[in-house]
């Protein structure tokens, strides 16, 4: 007899509709599974006759033969495990079939019987949705994710008994509570305040400017200055995110199965190592994962040590910092992830840490520092707006116990500011001044007499590069947005001069 | 356009033949003007040594011709021993260089010419010192340096800005200039009437014995030699030993005396070698040049940028002991150093940190 279960596969971040047809004849017994299945999902014949066995059903003595429709896609995971063991026991007639039509049934089996996680629940679970389908089964331990989806009835469960027994109507189960999204509910910001952070008036203040206006920002500054701890937080001052951005940061988590706690309210902070390869850093591999850019979706990518990447990584990182999405292309799939992070990225002077520094002597060679310094390409800093040199601590600083203003504060004017440039930005799908392209800085930048002298007069007088142009002016619109100033003025454009410190050709 | 004696001192310059034995070849050659006598000549052939097949070979195949026209294509003339325009200052020293490839203005070997030369690993102090000096001395010599990193490359930029005119000496070919990073500012050199110059062939390689080497014609071309910021073993050293040998006048300018980096002037100034200057002032006085008294303009300062030059009056400071001791918000300070530094009230040292300009006068 044939019995057919609705499931579910995925292809990035997108789900799509299987089938587990499970037919069953007379002859040897023999298990075979079809429809392009990986090799995890080929063993599930293992482990769905342990679970069967051990949960009191009986294995089948027949020649069985599974399909997973459509059979020209590639099925991955161990999702399918529960699905065709639930079909096998309606095929071999254990169990009625009419009940199992509507539900759509994911899940992991281990052999005592119990049902385990599966990565991509969540995105699974929204495709699922959108495409018409209301009743889940889904592994207990992360039906948590399920916490947000409108309109489904979830079913959690723990074992195959239980999957079973809710299946044909012998007990009942309570779908899962969905809750509404509310920002800010579940979490407080804790650890990593700007409150804590003593002294380090400028970089805080370039690092308020940076987030307001989504701009990306490298720190340069001695070892021990303190960079790390003010990239960390950052994320507390960004605003908080909306529902839509939360699911799609949760959603590629899910894929990569580190959605820890069913869902994520904080923006994403990832610090890949820079021994990170290209692959680690964009996504990939045979799968076509999401790789660290992509998990820092809607949140941070900081690269401490910048110039210790390998330069071809960096190079990775330029067109999705302009296009805010990567296309990872293996030989089966081709699959695109969103990546629209902000970057922080922090390195030292020169090889030893201490060019310029006023207590410490730099033991490098000119053409050392000079070599240090050329491993940043001129396109990926074209892509960095804000630079700021971070100093040490002073001591009377460190003393001191007054707090700083707090996270909290700052996250406040940011909003503010961003509002502004949401309204101003209109209808684009723009949503920060780092966006602007050259027309909207036309039209929006627009300079009085004076703002356009000072400019000039500064080029000139600081020997700045004509790249630094453009991020003049998108970082002084920021800085303008946060006064809730409607036009730029010659203070904004003054200010934003002196984010530009490695466009300075004082350094040799 | 060259007679045939100062073809064969390009041939000889192009296949790297040292002045030292150029000298001998022609006090062993009674008639130089005849290359074919030169080369038949056994005493000449023994001091070409290893070069004699080469140089001997290239003479039978017109080589010189195919350098010249390589010259023409560049844009390189050539100033030899035996040419009129050859600076008088380089016949005196040892070992004269006896040819010099040049790119741009040649006259400028024979102009009053003083050397600005430091480390190339210059400290922000030492930086200042360059473009300060230079800065004014620009207006009365000729800057001679190397187009190294560091104190040559300042001297240069600040003589261009102050549009002076300035040599570079390199140690390696004139078509080959080392640091390739400097290759921008040797176009620039040229591009404003200045000229830079090299003894070796037109791509020669820049061996490292080749920058002590060439350093004797940084020396032999001024008058005096002012050493920025050297450290007690460095390439200025050199510069400064060849030119206390050729009897120029040297200045140093004193650092602290803490500072390693600064430990080459003051034992300069202890030993009484170099005269301790203060001010590029001092350098003009010396040799009794005019000096244009440059009028002071008052400058209006607001109250908040007085707080700001009176903290800064103390020494450099940084961004964040700024915020502290003005107690301005670090968006107003921005702005306030901003104006400062373009009024070049202050001026920006790498690591956040600012300082009072003051020039020197």
């Amino acid at each position: 007899m044939l019995a057919v279960i609705k499931s579910f596969g995925l292809k990035g971040l997108d789900g799509f509709p299987v089938q587990a047809e499970v037919d069953m004849h007379s002859g040897m017994p023999t298990y075979d599974i079809v429809g392009l299945a990986d090799t995890a999902v080929k063993e599930s014949k293992e482990r769905v006759r342990s679970a069967l066995k051990n949960s009191g059903y009986a294995y089948p003595v027949a020649s069985v033969v599974i399909n997973l429709a459509p059979a020209d896609v590639k099925k991955e995971g161990t999702i399918y495990d529960l699905p065709i063991a639930v079909g096998m026991l309606s095929a071999s007639k254990q169990i009625p079939y009419d009940k199992l039509r509507k539900a759509v049934i994911l899940g992991e089996l281990s052999l005592n019987g119990e049902v385990r996680k599966v990565n991509g629940l969540l995105p699974m679970l929204i495709s699922a949705r959108q495409q018409g389908e209301s009743v889940f089964v889904v592994p207990k331990s992360n039906a948590d994710e399920a916490q947000f989806i409108e309109g489904a009835e979830i079913y959690a469960v723990q074992t195959l008994r239980q999957a079973v027994e809710f299946l044909t109507g012998q007990t009942e189960l309570s779908p899962l509570v969905i809750r509404c999204w509310s920002a800010d509910s579940e979490y407080e910001r804790k650890d990593n305040d700007f409150k804590y952070i003593k002294g380090q008036y400028a970089a805080k203040r370039a690092m308020e400017i940076a987030v307001a206006g989504g701009h990306n920002i490298l720190m340069v500054g001695p070892p021990g200055a303190g960079k790390t701890m003010l990239a960390r937080a950052v994320p507390s001052i960004m605003p908080s995110m909306t529902f839509d951005e939360a699911l799609e940061v949760a959603k590629i988590h899910s894929v990569s199965g580190q959605l820890d706690g069913g869902f994520i309210y904080e923006r994403p902070f990832r610090t890949p190592h820079h021994s990170a390869t290209m692959v680690a850093l964009t996504g990939g591999g045979n799968k076509a994962r999401p790789g660290e850019i992509s998990l820092a979706h809607n949140g941070v990518l900081f690269l401490d040590e910048l110039p210790e990447y390998s330069r071809q990584t960096l190079e990775t990182l330029r067109q999705p910092l302009e296009d805010g999405v990567i296309t990872v292309a293996r030989n089966a799939t081709s699959v695109t992830y969103p990546a629209d992070f902000m970057l922080i990225a922090s390195m030292n002077p020169c090889p030893c840490g201490n060019y310029g520094s006023a207590t410490a002597e730099c033991k490098c060679s000119a053409s050392q520092i000079h070599r240090y310094l050329s491993k940043l390409s001129g396109p990926l800093l074209d892509r960095i707006d804000i630079h700021i040199e971070v100093d040490n601590v002073t001591y009377d600083d460190i003393q001191s116990d007054a707090l700083a203003e707090s996270s909290e504060i700052i996250r406040k004017r940011v909003n503010k500011a961003r509002e502004i440039q949401l309204a101003r930005l209109g209808n684009s799908d723009k949503r920060c001044n780092a966006q602007m392209n050259s027309v909207d800085i036309k039209k929006f930048c627009k300079l009085n007499r004076e703002s356009l002298q000072l400019l000039e007069t500064s080029f000139e007088k600081l020997n700045l590069s004509a790249r630094a142009y453009n991020r003049v002016l998108k970082v002084s619109r920021t800085i303008a947005d946060l006064e809730g100033a409607e036009s730029i003025s010659v203070r904004h454009i003054a200010e934003a001069l002196q984010y530009r410190s490695l466009d300075r050709k004082y350094r040799v | 356009m060259y007679t045939s004696k100062e073809k064969l001192c390009i041939l000889l310059g192009e296949y790297g033949l040292s002045s030292k034995k150029f000298f001998q070849l022609v006090d062993s050659v009674s008639d130089f003007d005849n290359p074919i006598a030169v080369f038949n000549n056994a005493t000449a052939c023994e001091i070409l040594g290893s070069l004699v097949n080469d140089v001997k070979s290239a003479f039978k195949k017109n080589a010189v011709d195919g350098i010249l026209a390589d010259m023409q294509a560049n844009g390189v003339s050539v100033v030899t021993w035996f040419s009129a325009r050859y600076p008088n200052s380089l016949r005196d020293i040892n070992e004269p260089p006896y040819v010099l490839f040049c790119k741009g203005e040649t006259a400028l070997l024979n102009g009053r010419c003083l050397s600005v030369v430091g480390t190339r690993k210059a400290s922000s102090y030492g930086r200042r010192v360059a473009a300060d000096f230079t800065k004014i001395l620009a207006e009365h010599f000729v800057i001679v340096s190397g187009l190294a990193y560091g104190i040559d490359s300042i001297a240069h930029e600040t003589t261009l800005a102050e549009h002076g005119k300035t040599v570079a000496v390199l140690g390696s070919g004139i078509l080959n200039v080392y640091p390739s990073s400097n290759e921008r500012l040797a176009d620039r050199i040229i591009e404003t009437g200045g000229l830079v110059v090299s003894e070796y062939g037109l791509r020669a390689q820049p061996f490292t014995y080749r920058f002590p080497h060439r350093n004797r014609i940084v020396a032999g071309l001024s008058q005096g030699l002012l050493v920025c910021q050297a450290p007690l073993k460095s390439g200025t050293n050199s510069t400064v030993e060849l030119a206390l040998e050729q009897g120029k006048d040297i200045f140093a300018v004193p650092g602290e005396v803490y500072d390693a980096g600064f430990a080459g002037n003051n034992s300069l100034i202890k030993s009484m070698q170099g005269a301790c200057v203060t001010t590029p002032r001092d350098i003009i006085d010396f040799y009794g040049l005019d000096c244009r008294a440059v009028a002071k303009t008052a400058v209006q300062l607001s109250f908040e940028e007085q707080r700001v030059v009176d903290a800064l009056s103390e020494g450099p400071k940084t961004f964040d002991r700024l915020v502290t001791e003005t107690s301005l918000t670090p968006s107003e300070l921005n702005f306030l150093l901003a104006n400062l530094e373009l009024r070049s009230i202050i001026a920006k040292l790498p690591g956040n940190t600012y300082r009072l300009y003051g020039g020197i006068e």
